[in-house]
Parts: structure tokens; C-alpha cells; sequence
């Protein structure tokens, strides 16, 4: 087997946790599946499969990181509630392999985003943070010229009172328009937020 | 590139110092302690694609600090080639910093259409010192300014291998011309996790090659030694950087600090201690 098969399979073993396993257990018939011969699979099943998955680990928790930093507001208020919903959304296999950390951090946000909307807890304020991190990850595209996001709080005072780390934050329910504009592709982002009068007075 | 000509090339390198990896966090201390960080090592990717923002903050940099790119996803050791996308974007990004080096890892990133998403360890052997040579060859005759390769941490072995790490890493570099980018802190964790003397890897790299080093300290997980960048540089470390420093003429270290931040003071601490370490070895002033 040359180095370019077996940086593939490699690959391919690495990021897919159900091939993974697969081939572990039975290295013959699932390498023969892959398009190894008998002498290859052989070769790569001495690999210490305890190892491969320690490493496998690793590129998981590499990417929790990844898109922690992303949505970090989301994570901090969320705990390990956020952790426990990206181990679900990440057991699914990714065409290419280990998505680039800003793709990742979208689509789970959308995931994250119904998962919140389906268990109906807490008072909606977390989704409209998720809903702000997801919105500005949009602008944050230098193509991309207007983003626009409604939230049911005054996203601003939000979201500076939990990068403050008050506890608890400052919440108040009040529609509120949020937009991200450039004037032109690759120039600076502008930041507006523009809220009705307060319909609920201060929510906890 | 002859070998003695790459010698001549990474002798006449400027010695820059005790710098740090620029992560954002570190940018408003970075400017109030001007004169107590003498370089920094911007990671490559994050400015790539990047929006206008993020280019700034790069110009600012560059005016107060000598800046050497680090990429991350060049895959050198990956068969089937190098990315030229992702090679043209990095070669305007190093002609536009101008730097004195740029750097890279000993690790493929990618195959078959596959991201890894993180530097994966290739077969200690022939054929793979091979495709190292013929990629960063690739890298040259876009990127003029010298590269060196940095040595990873590894929790697996591919089978295959037909020599050590530390000669595989000597036939890297003879077949390419490189410098090394000796990460401290990797070497020290590959030994503890893989049960080898460090002293003896040590003996066994060209030290003329070694030109830059990284050090900081990972954290224990499960009985593996992580390289995590997350924790204080631990005593171990510091030894093995005195001892490289003692041994080869180096230009320039750069603290990895990217987990666990702490707060600057501890940063300076670090930074303070290396150069102490250089100065004792004469490595710079």
C-alpha cells in the first residue's frame, strides 16, 4: 500500500467513528469494503485501535473548542447542557471530514436552535443569544452585506450584561431588529439594534 | 537546496528574541508591555481569508512587532500534495509580513477529500521524507522567505515506519533544506508518552538546523500527556529548552499560550525566564 492510500484510509478512519469501529472489529471484510487488500488491512489493524480513538477524541474535543469560542456566550449560559447537545449533533458523520470551525458553528447553531425550541425551558432569553452569535457569524462573512435578526429581548443590554458576567443577567423583553451592514463587500461592519417600547416590562 | 548553502541561509537569520503567539485576547497587554515582548508568531490561517478587521489588527501589529506566520494546514506530509489555494493565499500573506521565516508542521492535515481538522503524524520512512521534500519544494517556488518545521505530538504510531522520530526528522530536514522549529514542549511530551530519553533525541537532531522553538505546558488526561496549551510551562520543559538552547543557535522562542489564560503578569513571568535562558547561552542580548 502506498503512503496515499494509507493516509486515506487513515483519514477516513480518524473522522469516522462508525468506520472506525467497523474496522476494528472485523479489519478483513470492512477493509475489503474500503478497498484494501487482505496484507493492507492487516497492516493498519496492528494500529492500536485504543490509540486511534484517544486521538479520534481528540479532534472532537478540538472542535467542541472550536465552535465554544464561537458561540462562547451560548456556551457559558448553557454549561454543559451546550457540551451535551454538540456531542448529539457531532455523533452524525460529515461529508470531507472535520468541518472548518465557522461552518461547524453555523450549522449547530441552527441544530442547537431547534433542539432549544423543541424542550420549551427556560424563559427564551438563551435563544435569542444563540439567535445574536449565529446572526453575527453570518455578518462576519466579508461577502455578505446585510444580516438582519428579530429577538423577543433587548439583544443589546443582553448580550453586553452576559459578557460582563452579571449574574443574573440584565433582561428585558422587548422586540427588538438587529442589523449588520457594510457599505460594500470587505468593509467594515456596522452594528444597529432597534427595539419597540418595553411591552413586559423587566423580565428576570 | 545544498545543504551547506541552507546552513549559510539559517546562520545569517536575525536572532529575535522571547516572543509570544498572538491570540486576541493578549492584544491590549501586549501594547502596554511593548518592551518586554520582542516578536510575535501570528497564526497563519486566521488571516487567510480574512475580513477587513482582522487585517487591520494585522497592520497594527506589524507596525510595533516582527511578525512570523505560522500556518497550520499547508499538510506537508500529505502524498498527494499541498493545497495551491491554500499555498497561494498563504505565499501573499508571508510576501505581505516580509518576515525573516515562516513556519509550518511535519504532519498531514488532509487526504482523500477528508479534513483531519488537526496535524496527524505520517510514517517514519523513506518514501514519506520524500514527499515532505517534494512538497516543500511546492512551497518555494511561491514563498521565498525560508521555512522551518515544526515537530508534532503524536498518540499513535502509523505502521510502516522504517526509522526513529529523531531520524526521520534529521532526513526531513537534510532532504529539504529546512531549519527546525523545534517545539519543546512536543518533544518532551512524545518521550514521556512514548518512553524515550529526550537527552538522546536531542543528540540526534542537527543543532545548526534548530532555529526557532515553542514551549508551554499541556495537561494530564487519562494517563496521556496532552499538549493542550493550557498550562504554565512545567520544570521538565524549562530543561529541555536550557539544554537546546545550550546545544543549538537559536533565534527566537515563542510561548504558546492559547487555553487557560492566565493573567499577562504570568505571561511577562515566562517570557522574563526564557530570556534569562538565552542570555546564559548567549543567544541574544
Amino acid at each position: 500500500m502506498g503512503l496515499v492510500e494509507v493516509q486515506r484510509t487513515l483519514a477516513r478512519i480518524y473522522t469516522d467513528a462508525e468506520l472506525r469501529e467497523r474496522f476494528f472489529g472485523d479489519p478483513l471484510n470492512v477493509g475489503r469494503e474500503i478497498g484494501l487488500s487482505a496484507e493492507e488491512s492487516s497492516n493498519l489493524a496492528q494500529m492500536s485501535a485504543a490509540q486511534i480513538k484517544t486521538f479520534a477524541d481528540s479532534l472532537y474535543g478540538k472542535r467542541l473548542l472550536g465552535v465554544g469560542k464561537l458561540l462562547a456566550m451560548t456556551r457559558r449560559t448553557l454549561g454543559a447542557r451546550f457540551d451535551a447537545h454538540f456531542r448529539r449533533f457531532a455523533a452524525a458523520p460529515v461529508q470531507g471530514g472535520t468541518p472548518q470551525y465557522l461552518d461547524d458553528a453555523m450549522k449547530f447553531a441552527t441544530y442547537l436552535e431547534n433542539s432549544l425550541c423543541e424542550e420549551r425551558v427556560g424563559s427564551g432569553w438563551t435563544l435569542d443569544l444563540l439567535r445574536y452569535e449565529k446572526a453575527r457569524l453570518k455578518a462576519a462573512d466579508p461577502k455578505r452585506r446585510v444580516v438582519a435578526a428579530y429577538f423577543r429581548h433587548d439583544i443589546s443590554r443582553l448580550v453586553r450584561s452576559v459578557a460582563r458576567k452579571e449574574e443574573p443577567p440584565t433582561v428585558v423583553k422587548r422586540a427588538t431588529v438587529a442589523l449588520w451592514v457594510r457599505s460594500k463587500p470587505h468593509g467594515p461592519v456596522r452594528y444597529s439594534a432597534f427595539s419597540a417600547p418595553s411591552l413586559f416590562g423587566r423580565g428576570k | 537546496m545544498a545543504a551547506a548553502g541552507a546552513d549559510k541561509v539559517l546562520r545569517d537569520l536575525p536572532a529575535l528574541g522571547v516572543g509570544l503567539g498572538f491570540r486576541e485576547p493578549f492584544r491590549g497587554d501586549l501594547f502596554m508591555h511593548r518592551d518586554r515582548v520582542d516578536f510575535l508568531e501570528i497564526t497563519a490561517d486566521h488571516y487567510l481569508d480574512a475580513p477587513p478587521e482582522k487585517l487591520r489588527e494585522l497592520e497594527l501589529l506589524a507596525e510595533h512587532f516582527t511578525l512570523i506566520p505560522h500556518a497550520l494546514n499547508l499538510s506537508l506530509a500529505s502524498a498527494e500534495g499541498v493545497d495551491r489555494d491554500y499555498l497561494k493565499k498563504l505565499a501573499r500573506l508571508v510576501r505581505r509580513l516580509d518576515p525573516p521565516w515562516w513556519s509550518d508542521h511535519i504532519a498531514f492535515t488532509r487526504a482523500g477529500g477528508v479534513d483531519i481538522g488537526h496535524l496527524s503524524p505520517t510514517v517514519f520512512s523513506e518514501e514519506a521524507a520524500q514527499v515532505i521534500a517534494r512538497n516543500v519544494a511546492a512551497a518555494r517556488e511561491l514563498i521565498d522567505a525560508p521555512l522551518i518545521l515544526e515537530n508534532i505530538t503524536y498518540m499513535l504510531t502509523v505502521p510502516g515506519g522504517q526509522v526513529s522520530e529523531a531520524e526521520f526528522l534529521r532526513a526531513v530536514l537534510e532532504r529539504t533544506g529546512c531549519g527546525l522549529l523545534l517545539d519543546v514542549t512536543n518533544l518532551h511530551i512524545n518521550s514521556v508518552n512514548h518512553g524515550y530519553d529526550w537527552r538522546d533525541f536531542l543528540r540526534k537532531l542537527p543543532a545548526e538546523r534548530i532555529v526557532q522553538l515553542h514551549f508551554v505546558g499541556g495537561h494530564w488526561h487519562d494517563g496521556i500527556l496532552v499538549d493542550s496549551h493550557s498550562h504554565p510551562t512545567p520544570e521538565d520543559v524549562w530543561a529541555v529548552m536550557d539544554e537546546t538552547l545550550r546545544r543549538a543557535p537559536v533565534k527566537g522562542v515563542i510561548l504558546e499560550r492559547d487555553e487557560n489564560i492566565p493573567p499577562f503578569s504570568e505571561i511577562l513571568r515566562e517570557l522574563d525566564r526564557a530570556r534569562e535562558l538565552g542570555r546564559k547561552h548567549e543567544r541574544w542580548d
